[in-house]
């Protein structure tokens, strides 16, 4: 029961539901990334399934959003890669089942959609790093998830063996 | 303190509004009619407001529902009132699981879960697809408490009203703190 001490905050907004990736991607105009998911045929579903829905039906997603000038600094190398190569390089972009938000960030390690480790570091700054790209717009709060808009695609770390 | 905040008492005396009667708390504020009426229209759900614990109600006042934009979900839902899924998901938004007195929230947002899960679907649209209810951004901004949902949208508390009962059955002693700034002009 509601018990003593309980608080009504009155708000002179109404909160909003979360918009759907792509209303997402398309109000700031991120449209780059928006394309290339949906060339890689990995669009994020709506929340529908069923036998007619293509693309990724994933929720509690964590999304990484190059801005537009992110991806055309890099253009033509993605231009001439082929759907697998596309594919997994979009799916570095996604952690799937974890709703992290800027908050939860420190020096951590990841794994992604394509299965290797994102490396996380906040700086004294209080700037937030993955791999090699910043975080310029955090936790926007999605219909099924969180995207952080970064200022560069998220390359692959390589090891030395 | 800052002469925009005012802290005021008051005793809300000859009413009835026993602890755990969400319906009487927000009959209390003249300004939360639409809201009790919407409250209304949702088999119920005024009972699993009433019986919740640990809950934290963010209320839009008259002024807030009347302002949102009818040709958008939120608004769709206030103006058919006959869509009960979608007015108890735009309520369900509002409904934060946890306490969240305004003590509690810091100028470090705490991204807190609502009673809006994946079970609020309509003809339309589903509402909301996280495992344990859809996240808004808690935070402050100076002084003002502010909310940040969906689509980037800044909502300001302005008057936050506890409710303090010596007896269950006793009339409540009211504590109201109000703030007049907004957090997206100051933002």
């Amino acid at each position: 029961m509601l018990g003593s001490g309980i608080t009504i905050h009155k708000i002179d907004t109404v909160l909003s539901f979360g918009a759907p990736f792509q209303l997402f991607t398309y109000r700031p105009g991120y449209f780059a990334m928006n394309a290339a998911l949906e060339a890689a045929q990995l669009a994020i579903d709506f929340g529908l399934s069923g036998p007619s829905a293509t693309g990724l039906n994933i929720s509690d997603f964590t999304i990484f959003v190059p801005t537009n000038s992110a991806f055309e600094s890099i253009g033509s190398v993605l231009e001439s890669a082929d759907q697998a190569t596309l594919q997994e390089v979009l799916k570095y972009h996604i952690i799937p089942s974890n709703v992290i938000f800027s908050t939860a960030l420190g020096n951590v390690t990841v794994k992604s959609l394509q299965g290797a480790d994102l490396v996380f570091t906040v700086l004294e700054d209080g700037s937030a790093w993955v791999n090699g790209a910043e975080i310029v717009y955090a936790n926007t709060i999605l219909f099924n998830g969180v995207a952080h808009v970064i200022d560069g695609l998220v390359l692959f770390l390589f090891h030395s063996r | 303190m800052r002469p925009s905040q005012a802290l005021s008492y008051a005793i809300l005396a000859g009413t009835s509004v026993a602890q755990g009667d969400i319906g009487a708390l927000l009959a209390s504020q003249p300004d939360l009619s639409t809201l009790l009426e919407l409250v209304g229209l949702v088999d119920g759900l005024a009972d699993t407001l009433s019986a919740a614990s640990n809950i934290t109600i963010f209320a839009p006042t008259n002024d807030a529902f009347a302002a949102v934009p009818r040709d958008v979900p939120e608004g769709q839902a206030i103006e058919n009132k006959n869509d009960t899924i979608a007015i108890g998901a735009l309520l369900a938004n509002h409904v934060f699981k946890g306490v969240y007195p305004a003590s509690v929230i810091t100028d470090i947002p705490t991204f807190a879960q609502t009673l809006l899960d994946s079970s609020y679907v309509n003809e339309i649209q589903p509402f909301s697809n996280f495992t344990g209810g859809a996240y808004n951004e808690l935070v402050k901004n100076g002084e003002d408490v502010c909310v940040i949902s969906g689509e980037q949208t800044i909502s300001t508390v302005t008057e936050a009203v506890s409710f303090y009962y010596d007896t269950p059955n006793s009339s409540p002693t009211i504590l109201t703190q109000t703030t007049r700034t907004s957090c997206s002009a100051q933002a």
